[in-house]
């Protein structure tokens, strides 16, 4: 043990000595763990950032959206139709019995007027439900419930930013919103929803007022460029109750919409599905990215052998005396052993401090997330360790082979 | 103490066979200064190598303190080399990375019982061999003397059997020469078995023994007066 550390003190001084050397020697090491680290933490941040869309979205949930079709645009007068209709719903409903919750909305995007404000907005008319599967923080007033949307009230909750734009001194509460020549109450402000996908100003009103009020033909674009749209339905969404459920069901949606919509004009989402997809991905990413690593780890190991071989060649000599004043060949081996070992245990250091540091600044300018994980820098340093002795063992083995007299008479 | 008996050695060099010891008897006492000559080719390097356990010979009997060093394996030679034998080379051979002290004692760390964190043994050499207050310098603040003084010092930490020198004065002037060899008379006088390789005839003198080697055979052997 204390012959070990002995050797460790003095191959460390032995490095520091030959500080230049030692510096480019240790550069491969430190690049490649360096590498292996920013790399599985750029990763590893993606994948987080990939799987908490996903999960945002509702892992039970199956969504249904309306799609237009490119080709199917028609130049005749006749209205745009396309998408989930209400008989798609109703054949949803009756073969999967055992949803938990089945939430239809249409979507509009046109503009909102208040007194001699007008602001295009993001027009979401829905069911009550579709607040509990979106889980929204209420701010201010209630949310839309059943009885609107038996009774057909003509009320709206709208988001945060679109209140500010819409009422920057009144109190939204008491005020009117017209959209499409419909007066609407506000009765609630929620703030803006987390969804990506989602505007910050948007209007829920009830599904049902919508349809009352201008059926199932919506007017989208500005006055001078727009078209009229048929849709009975945007999006619908199905929550069910486990996992087995959403796979069941999204096979027979899949199967009745596919039966019914031969033109595809809809997308069906499974984020469960999704997820499985983002890890699977995930999986290829990091094998990449493993081998890359790698690769340069192993391109690291081959530079501390090279130095390593001009470090025995350069010191025959003293190899001779040690060898002269009593060293066995193992003390040789050992000594030069070690002296890899530290070598690539420094540069291993060095490459995990960078690798600290480097996801940060990536994080800070590219606006990437990064994770960091505490194993991936034991495994990095663990590596480094090992190409150290598996690259230093061949010139130590090469260097006590050396006969004392030809290494002394060098 | 030292014998060697029948000593034969032969090198194969491509196909042909070289005799560079065809046959020598040696007997070395303890408080011996034996100076071993003879020109370049003579077999004297060859005899320096075994007697320093840094080869084994081809045939004969090679005993250091009636222990039989002929059948040894590698490591048993370096345990021998470390244990019994001190070298001092003619390049001096000191690490350059170390100090003085640090290269004095620098034997100690392949004995089986070390002894190196004691550097009470070490500094007493340092002082005996004229080294006093250079114990912290590195080999190139030391002249060529000094540098040989520091591997005679080294030669002496594990008290060995036997002091084996080869041209130990090559790189050094006449001045420093004289007091080189002093040095190895002090020791002398001391008890130290020394044997010294060279093909100077002022080294030769100061030597209690000369043997003159000549085509691997010992070709004269005479005791110096020195009375």
């Amino acid at each position: 043990m204390n012959s070990i550390l002995y050797t460790v003190k003095l191959s460390l001084r032995s490095l520091y000595l030959h500080k230049m050397r030692t510096a480019l020697t240790v550069l491969g090491i430190v690049f490649g763990v360096c590498s292996v680290i920013t790399m599985l933490a750029v990763g590893k941040g993606a994948s987080a950032d990939t799987q908490k869309m996903i999960a945002d979205m509702g892992s039970l949930n199956i969504i249904i959206d309306s799609v237009k079709k490119a080709n199917t645009e028609n130049k005749s007068k006749g209205p745009q139709v396309y998408g989930i209709t209400n008989a798609d719903f109703q054949r949803i409903e009756e073969t999967i019995p055992e949803v938990k919750k089945l939430v239809k909305q249409r979507s509009y995007r046109n503009n909102v007027y208040y007194n001699d404000i007008s602001i295009e907005t993001q027009v979401i008319a829905t069911e009550s439900s579709y607040f509990t599967i979106n889980s929204v923080d209420l701010v201010k007033g209630r949310l839309l419930n059943n009885i609107d949307n038996e009774m057909r009230m003509k009320v709206c909750v709208i988001t945060e930013s679109l209140a500010e734009l819409l009422f920057p001194y009144q109190d939204p509460l008491s005020e009117q919103i017209k959209f499409q020549d419909v007066n609407y109450q506000v009765i609630g402000v929620i703030s803006n929803s987390a969804e990506t996908n989602s505007s910050p100003y948007t209007a829920y009103i009830c599904f049902e007022t919508a349809f009352a009020s201008y059926g199932n033909k919506s007017v989208e674009g500005n006055s001078t460029n727009n078209t009229v749209e048929q849709v009975d339905i945007s999006q619908l969404i199905l929550q069910m109750p486990n996992l087995e459920a959403v796979l069941s069901a999204s096979a027979k949606i899949e199967y009745l919409m596919e039966k019914f919509h031969p033109e595809k004009d809809y997308d069906i989402k499974v984020p469960i599905k999704l997820l499985e997809q983002a890890k699977a991905s995930q999986r290829m990413f990091n094998i990449v990215l493993g081998a890359i690593a790698g690769i340069s780890l192993l391109v690291g190991g081959i530079g501390i052998m090279n130095i390593m071989l001009a470090t025995v060649s350069e010191r025959t000599r003293e190899i001779g005396l040690r060898r002269a004043l009593g060293a066995q060949r193992i003390d040789i081996i050992s000594q030069f052993m070690t002296e890899a070992t530290v070598l690539s245990l420094v540069g291993g250091l060095i490459g995990v401090a960078l690798g600290i540091i480097l996801p940060f600044f990536i994080s800070f300018f590219l606006k990437v997330e990064t994770i960091t994980s505490i194993s991936s820098m034991l495994v990095a340093f663990i590596i480094s360790g090992f190409i150290g002795i598996l690259f230093g063992s061949y010139p130590a083995i090469k260097s006590a082979s050396l006969n004392p007299i030809d290494a002394l008479r060098d | 103490m030292i014998s060697l008996k029948k000593i034969k050695k032969e090198f194969i060099i491509g196909n042909q066979v070289v005799r560079a010891i065809k046959e020598v008897d040696l007997e070395i006492k303890q408080g011996d200064y034996l100076a071993i000559m003879g020109t370049s080719g003579s077999g004297k390097s060859t005899l320096l190598n075994i007697l320093g356990c840094l080869d084994v010979p081809t045939q004969g009997s090679y005993e250091i303190e009636g222990n039989n060093v002929v059948d040894l394996d590698d490591n048993q030679l370096s345990q021998i080399r470390g244990s019994q034998i001190g070298f001092v080379f003619q390049a001096y051979n000191l690490l350059p990375d170390l100090t003085v002290l640090e290269n004095i004692k620098l034997p100690l760390i392949y004995q089986k019982n070390r002894r190196d964190e004691d550097d009470a043994e070490a500094i007493r050499l340092a002082h005996l061999v004229g080294l006093k207050g250079r114990l912290d310098h590195k080999p190139n603040e030391l002249s060529g003397g000094q540098q040989q003084r520091v591997a005679i010092a080294r030669a002496l930490i594990n008290n060995p059997v036997l002091i084996l020198a080869d041209e130990p004065t090559g790189n050094l002037d006449t001045q420093t020469e004289a007091e080189i060899l002093d040095l190895f008379e002090e020791l002398n006088a001391m008890g130290k078995t020394i044997v010294v390789v060279t093909h100077e005839d002022e080294v030769g003198e100061r030597a209690k023994r000369v043997i003159v080697m000549r085509d691997g055979l010992i070709q004269s052997e005479k005791d110096n007066n020195h009375e």
